[in-house]
């Protein structure tokens, strides 16, 4: 198992380098979209408590599999699969598809080595590896708007792995150790709560440091964004879940920040996406939306320790959920723009977009339901604000979701090619996902709950395209606008 | 003389006297040159080598032989002298590589390698000197032998960039002679021991110590480019490739911060000195020099002068970490030691690569590079994301270190200073990648001289010497915690150091 | 056995007359063998020194009171050793500098052989008188040097100097005789007990007037009119011996007179010297740094390293002080020697003496160049020089006292010497067009500048044997 491990980190890496070396390329494009698998196998196969120390690396590397680290890696892996295989179709075409597939290992191999990594050295390691390697997958169309949304992701990566470092350095100096299963013990300063929350906070897309998200979803070759949405998204999920001292100390302040930022969330996340021309660019907002839910439930871990135990698995249920579903909405807009069977594509794309919106039998509502019995036992105010919000939450994805479908519809041909098979292997997992666990997600007065959002929303749906009202366009990166049109009076300013 | 008084003295003498022989060659003998220069190069690893296998099995290398009566030339090789050591003939070995492909038919190779196997004696001299007067000697020495490798070209623009070299060098060597004749006129003896030798003073001098320890910082500090006495290196850039790369990573540069940390760790003593209140003063210039520094390097369109701006930035890590109390931080400043100096030396490697072989001297001009030399923008990046402290190249490590230290050493802030340096080298360094990886080619090189041959971007001596380098600084990051990197043996150091610390 | 005191006198006298008879070409080679034996005897008298103390040689066998008495210690062998170090390079230089038919070759070797044995006689005299009669032996010889040339500039020069030069002596001749007045002895011995605090006003007065002489003589800031013009327009190896040897032995005097019989005297007027020294060194380096000629430099520069010698007198009560003022004389003397016959080379050939006609002679004429450079590593006392040594010994000696404003002074005047040191590399690195050929010199005239320079700057790394021999024995 040990070399499983080294072999799963490595063999991306290693593809990613053959890669662009000419004589090895068609080899290593044709072994690429399998470079997931070993982490894959780890993730299905290993058994819990699996530890690899590795003294002489960077500071003295641990990489290590637990219950959390397992999840994470199982459905890391899976996209990175399905979108590698996709992606060998979708790219056949590109002459420059090697300089993509190196960056696109080099950010898998971030990607799931960090969720593998046990101290703190490694995982910031893995994790800028995949943030920069990212950047090549954002800007891989060479546009002006690739580049612009390059540039505004590096700079919030390049913010967010700053506040990681001081925010990891002093819980490392906390601890005195640097293995990440020695952090739970203790209590870090306020400085660092706020900057581990806002460094991965980066990542997570929370409201005001989202505006990277919305521009360079989008602009990524369609499997790079299955993957950036899908999975990447949740490593910042994973950092505070490794790094924030859940289930220890209870942190009021940082609790309702947290829980305050992941409602705003979920309802900026609506709005803004119900805004949106753009199939890829509304479902961008619905990743910062979705990504709500999840914030909210580390805020309510940090505000009541006691929950954290009910709170986890649920939080770790929403990601894999969301996870298979967001990428298989992303990678349903590349197949309908290439399929000729239109029809049969945008049914199939209805069924991740129900689970979204947790319609009864799907993984969404499995894990709302798991969500909500965690949030449950919070204080108020949060104990009569969140069950009057949430089912609007609902209604508001399920807007999204039928506003998706809506724009899917009228989407133009696009031509070129798309592999369909991983697309439905996606989508069939997010489908059989609530039956391969027992769930308390049945019983007819709970598809009840969830259904009537969802109804309703069908119904405003049908009214709105009815009447052909349009929303209001809104631009991508919204508030990132107001930012720049300031930072650039400043530079006129300087310059004068 | 026993073997280990003869050591040391085969260190210095296996870059003095190929130096000397060196001037006296014609200069068409290239053969010979070359030959010699790197036969040299390899005979100081060789003994380096040596030296390091024998003071990690305790043995003590020293030579003492008295110059006047009570002052001795002082030579030891000692675990923190043999870091610099080190360092300085790995990269001497790459860089007699590099300039011999660099000055492929130039004019004046003889007293170029002349001056430059002078210029690593110095360093060693400098290195291994066992007393500040012995520091002092070859601490003027490399002034002297590095102003003609600065004004080699012999420009008028050359010529100005050394005058400024040698005003700030010698009026900082002025400074620090004062403080070490006045330490001395008190001390008796300029000795360096481990834990500083200066604890047994009455306190009635302790004004004095002060006093001294800002003449000898302001001496040392002009080499080590502290603000505001840093105003020399963005003029002597102006020097061929090879010296800037060697200027800025081994000899000049960090012949002042090894000062420092001498200073700080021989002569006061890490705890005298943190008793005395000097540490935190000098934490705070050398923060200022790095966000200032940092900050300069925005504003340059000259690649070089971009590159040296951010070298007085880096460079000060290593004062930052010598002025963190505590062993972490020591460890942290020193191991920055080595590792700026492979990052930086890498640097300017690659910016000789580009002017060398398309003439390329500004940032502006480097759209679409990476496609023309890949190899030397994959060791720039490399380098440059290792400055920003991008793990696991070597600067994160250093990085990582100053931070724990700036904790332990209860200096928060320094922390923010970390940060910000990193945000700032980021903000200069990013567009540079970006353009050379990113952006198509916008007009004809400006000057190529070197055209491509075959899949070959450059001249194979220009081409190896960074990229080696760079491999080093991937190594050196990423096998960090291997017993043989150098942060394990900078461990060994600061365990010697702290006397009585406990955290 | 032969007793090297008195051979060091008539040995220069035998072969300047030789030289005299002989003509230049063989007169050269008279002088040299002379010389090469005359630096052997100063060796074999410093070793004595060294191992058993002052050395004493009563001439012809007459004591003190009567006949004349030689006297040699730690000092004088210091001294003894520099003369002799620098004249015999500078022969074998001067040698191949003068074309061998010129008029001023002529004159040149006997009055050089006068020069040398009135310089050791001077560094063995025991009496104010005899001491007298050595420093106008020195004066004149060095009066005839510069005027040999013939030129009207050089004989211009000479005038002046020449001047200036019986002025000092006649300063110094004046004290000598009112001290006779009033104890009836010039024996540096015998007057030593005599002299007090309490001295008689007239004694005061002949010492004022004796330091007043030989301030002239060594041309100490502000009586340093003559120096440059003299120093700078004799041929290179005049103006070499001049400013390395010539004007260090009126220095001697005064430090002899200083530290012997006069020292009861001269405790509050130790800052005067060190006063003028500070002027010289400011005033000399700043009229290097400005002047437009390669000599004039280097004649000014030699204005500005004499300050240095002065600064040690008030701090004589510590060693270190003397040592420090040894070890600059003996390190300018060996520095300014090598510098004026690099310059001489410079000027030969380039064919012009104006520093901005330098440009581009470090790729034409390296030896040279370096031989300058490390000539100036000793002027601007950096190490591993022995002017490194003599500012290091001095700046310890002014903090042991607290003197540090004298310090303040060392340190400056080194970087103002590097101010006018590398204003002159500067201009040689530069890579210009080399308008003017550069014409053939003799290996001889680098070589002999290279190995003074090179043993200005060792002396640096080993100066321990000096200072064990000015400390073998103290005034006699």
């Amino acid at each position: 198992m040990d070399a499983l491990i080294i072999v799963a980190l490595v063999l991306p890496l290693l593809l990613a380098l053959l890669v662009l070396w000419p004589p090895s390329r068609p080899l290593a494009e044709g072994l690429a979209p399998l470079a997931p698998l070993p982490a894959l196998l780890l993730a299905l196969a290993a058994k819990n408590g699996l530890a690899l120390d590795l003294p002489w690396l960077l500071l003295g590397s641990r990489f290590m599999l637990d219950e959390t680290g397992r999840l994470f890696l199982g459905f890391t892996a899976m996209v990175w699969l399905f979108s590698g295989w996709y992606a060998r179709g979708y790219l056949a075409d590109d002459p420059r598809r090697h300089v993509f597939w190196s960056f696109y290992l080099a950010t898998a191999a971030g990607n799931l080595g960090l969720c593998l990594a046990g101290d703190a050295a490694s995982f910031y390691l893995l994790f800028a590896l995949m943030t920069f390697a990212a950047y090549g997958l954002v800007i891989h169309s060479g546009s002006a708007e690739a580049c612009r949304a390059g540039r505004v992701y590096l700079v919030m990566a390049v913010l967010g792995e700053s506040a990681l470092m001081v925010g990891m350095l002093l819980v490392v100096h906390a601890a005195s150790s640097h293995y990440l299963s020695d952090f739970a013990a203790v209590t870090p300063s306020a400085a660092a709560i706020t900057l581990l929350l806002l460094g991965f906070g980066i990542k997570v897309g929370i409201p005001l440091l989202h505006m990277w998200l919305p521009l360079a979803h989008p602009v990524a070759p369609v499997p790079a964004s299955a993957v950036l949405s899908g999975v990447m998204l949740k490593a910042g999920l994973l950092g505070w879940l490794r790094f924030l001292p859940l289930g220890g100390a209870a942190l009021p302040e940082a609790g309702t920040l947290l829980l305050s930022a992941g409602l705003l969330a979920i309802f900026l996340g609506v709005a803004a996406g119900l805004c949106q021309r753009e199939p890829k660019v509304l479902l961008a907002y619905s990743s910062i939306s979705q990504m709500g839910f999840m914030t909210l439930g580390v805020g309510a871990g940090l505000q009541e320790p006691q929950l954290w135990p009910v709170l986890l698995p649920a939080v770790g249920l929403y990601a894999l959920h969301h996870a298979l579903a967001k990428s298989a909405l992303f990678l349903g807009v590349g197949v309908i723009q290439a399929s000729q069977a239109r029809r049969l594509v945008l049914a199939g794309m209805a069924l991740p977009a129900m689970a979204l919106s947790g319609a009864p039998l799907t993984s969404g509502l499995s894990a709302k339901i798991a969500l909500k019995n965690g949030l449950a036992g919070l204080p108020a105010p949060w104990a009569g604000l969140l069950p009057a919000l949430l089912p609007l939450a609902a209604l508001g994805t399920a807007l999204l979701m039928a506003r998706l479908l809506f724009l899917l519809a009228r989407l133009p041909p696009h031509g070129g090619s798309g592999l369909v098979a991983p697309w439905w292997m996606l989508v069939a997992l997010g489908v059989l996902l609530p039956w391969m666990q027992p769930s308390a997600a049945a019983g007819i007065a709970v598809w009840a709950n969830a259904g009537w959002p969802i109804l309703l929303a069908a119904v405003i749906t049908a009214l709105v395209a009815h009447r052909g009202m349009a929303a209001p366009a809104l631009p991508p990166g919204d508030i990132l606008l107001g930012l720049e049109r300031g930072l650039q009076y400043l530079h006129r300013l300087m310059q004068r | 003389m026993t073997l280990n008084e003869f050591l040391p003295l085969a260190v210095l003498a296996s870059s003095l006297l190929p130096g000397l022989i060196i001037f006296a060659l014609p200069e068409n003998r290239v053969g010979v040159r070359t030959t010699l220069n790197l036969l040299a190069a390899l005979a100081k690893l060789a003994l380096v080598g040596i030296l390091l296998f024998g003071v990690q099995a305790g043995e003590e290398f020293g030579f003492a032989y008295a110059v006047l009566p009570g002052l001795d030339l002082t030579f030891k090789a000692d675990a923190l002298g043999l870091l610099f050591i080190t360092l300085s003939a790995v990269l001497w070995l790459f860089t007699t590589f590099y300039a011999i492909g660099y000055l492929e038919k130039a004019p004046h190779r003889s007293r170029f390698f002349g001056f430059f196997s002078l210029c690593v004696t110095a360093t060693m001299g400098i290195a291994m000197a066992g007393n500040m007067f012995t520091f002092f000697v070859f601490y003027e020495l490399l002034t002297l032998v590095t102003f003609p490798l600065v004004v080699h070209r012999g420009t008028a623009q050359a010529m100005r960039g050394g005058m400024i070299y040698l005003a700030y060098t010698l009026v900082g060597g002025a400074l620090l002679l004062g403080g070490i004749v006045w330490l001395h006129s008190l001390l008796g003896h300029t000795g360096f021991t481990h834990g500083g030798v200066l604890a047994t003073l009455d306190s009635s001098t302790h004004w004095q110590l002060q006093a001294i320890f800002l003449l000898l910082i302001s001496g040392v500090g002009v080499k080590a480019a502290l603000v505001p006495l840093h105003g020399w290196l963005p003029q002597a850039m102006v020097a061929p490739a090879p010296v800037s790369a060697l200027l800025h990573a081994v000899a000049v540069v960090k012949a002042g911060a090894f000062g420092i940390v001498r200073i700080v760790y021989g002569i006061y003593g890490i705890e005298f000195a943190q008793s005395l209140d000097l540490l935190t003063p000098l934490a705070v210039a050398a923060a200022i020099t790095i966000v200032w520094g940092s900050f300069r390097a925005l504003f340059q369109d000259d690649l070089k002068k971009r590159l040296a701006y951010s070298t007085i930035s880096q460079v000060s890590y290593i004062t930052l970490g010598i002025s963190l109390f505590g062993p972490i931080g020591t460890i942290g400043g020193l191991v920055h030691l080595v590792h700026q100096g492979v990052m930086k030396i890498t640097l300017f490697f690659c910016a000789g690569n580009y002017a060398e072989t398309l003439g390329m001297h500004k940032v502006s001009e480097m759209a679409g590079v990476g496609k023309r030399m890949p190899w030397t923008t994959v060791a720039f990046s490399l380098a440059a994301f290792g400055m920003i402290g991008i793990p696991p190249l070597a600067g994160f490590i250093s990085k990582w270190y100053l931070g724990l230290g700036a904790l332990e050493a209860r200096m928060p802030w320094v922390l923010a200073v970390l940060a910000a340096s990193s945000l700032l080298n980021a903000a200069y360094f990013l567009p540079i990648l970006y353009r050379a990886w990113f952006m198509p080619q916008a007009a004809a090189w400006p000057e190529e001289h070197i055209l491509m041959q075959g899949n070959r971007e450059t001249a194979r001596l220009l081409l190896w010497p960074p990229l080696a380098t760079a491999a080093l600084t991937l190594a050196l990051g990423l096998f960090a915690a291997s017993s043989l990197s150098p942060l394990e043996w900078v461990k060994l150091i600061a365990d010697r150091e702290y006397l009585t610390w406990t955290p | 056995m032969i007793d090297p005191l008195i051979w060091l006198i008539l040995l220069p006298l035998a072969w300047a007359t030789l030289a005299f008879l002989l003509g230049p070409g063989r007169g050269a080679r008279t002088a040299i063998a002379g010389l090469s034996l005359q630096l052997w005897l100063a060796f074999d008298l410093a070793m004595k020194i060294g191992a058993g103390g002052p050395a004493l040689h009563a001439v012809g066998g007459w004591g003190a009171p009567l006949g004349i008495d030689l006297a040699a210690d730690g000092l004088s062998a210091v001294m003894l050793l520099l003369a002799q170090s620098v004249a015999l390079p500078l022969a074998l230089y001067a040698r191949a500098y003068f074309a061998p038919d010129k008029t001023e070759t002529r004159y040149f070797w006997p009055l050089i052989g006068f020069l040398l044995a009135g310089l050791n006689a001077l560094f063995l005299s025991a009496d104010l008188f005899n001491l007298y009669v050595t420093l106008e032996l020195v004066g004149l010889a060095a009066v005839g040097l510069v005027a040999a040339g013939g030129g009207a500039a050089q004989v211009a020069a000479a005038l002046r100097y020449l001047f200036a030069a019986l002025l000092g002596s006649s300063m110094y001749l004046l004290g000598v005789a009112l001290i006779y007045g009033a104890y009836g002895t010039v024996s540096l011995v015998t007057l030593e007990p005599l002299l007090t605090a309490d001295a008689p006003r007239i004694v005061w007065m002949a010492g004022g007037l004796m330091l007043a002489g030989l301030l002239l003589k060594t041309a100490l800031f502000p009586f340093h009119y003559w120096l440059p013009p003299a120093h700078a327009s004799a041929p290179a190896p005049v103006s070499a011996l001049l400013s390395a040897l010539v004007v260090k032995a009126s220095f001697y005097l005064i430090l002899r007179l200083w530290l012997g019989p006069f020292a009861p005297l001269v405790g509050a007027l130790a800052w005067l010297p060190m006063l003028l020294g500070a002027g010289a060194i400011f005033w000399g380096s700043w009229q290097a740094i400005r002047t437009p000629h390669l000599k004039m430099l280097v004649a000014w520069s030699t204005v500005a390293q004499l300050g240095y010698l002065f600064l040690i007198f008030p701090l004589l009560a510590t060693t270190g002080a003397l040592q420090a003022g040894v070890m600059q004389a003996v390190a300018h003397g060996l520095a300014k020697a090598a510098m004026f016959m690099a310059a001489g080379v410079l000027i030969k050939a380039t064919g012009q003496d104006m520093v901005a006609g330098l440009a581009g002679v470090a790729q034409r004429l390296p030896l040279t160049l370096f031989s300058f450079g490390l000539a100036g590593v000793t002027l601007m006392g950096l190490p591993p020089s022995a002017g490194f040594l003599a500012k290091w010994l001095l700046i310890e000696a002014a903090l042991a006292q607290g003197y540090w404003f004298i310090a303040l002074v060392a340190l400056a005047g080194g970087l103002l010497a590097a101010g006018y040191v590398f204003r002159v590399l500067r201009q040689a690195f530069l890579l210009a067009p080399v308008a003017y050929a550069i014409a053939a010199v003799p290996r001889t005239l680098e070589w002999t500048a290279f190995a003074l320079a090179t043993a200005s700057v060792l002396l640096g790394l080993r100066g321990v044997e000096l200072m064990a021999l000015l400390a073998a024995g103290s005034a006699p």
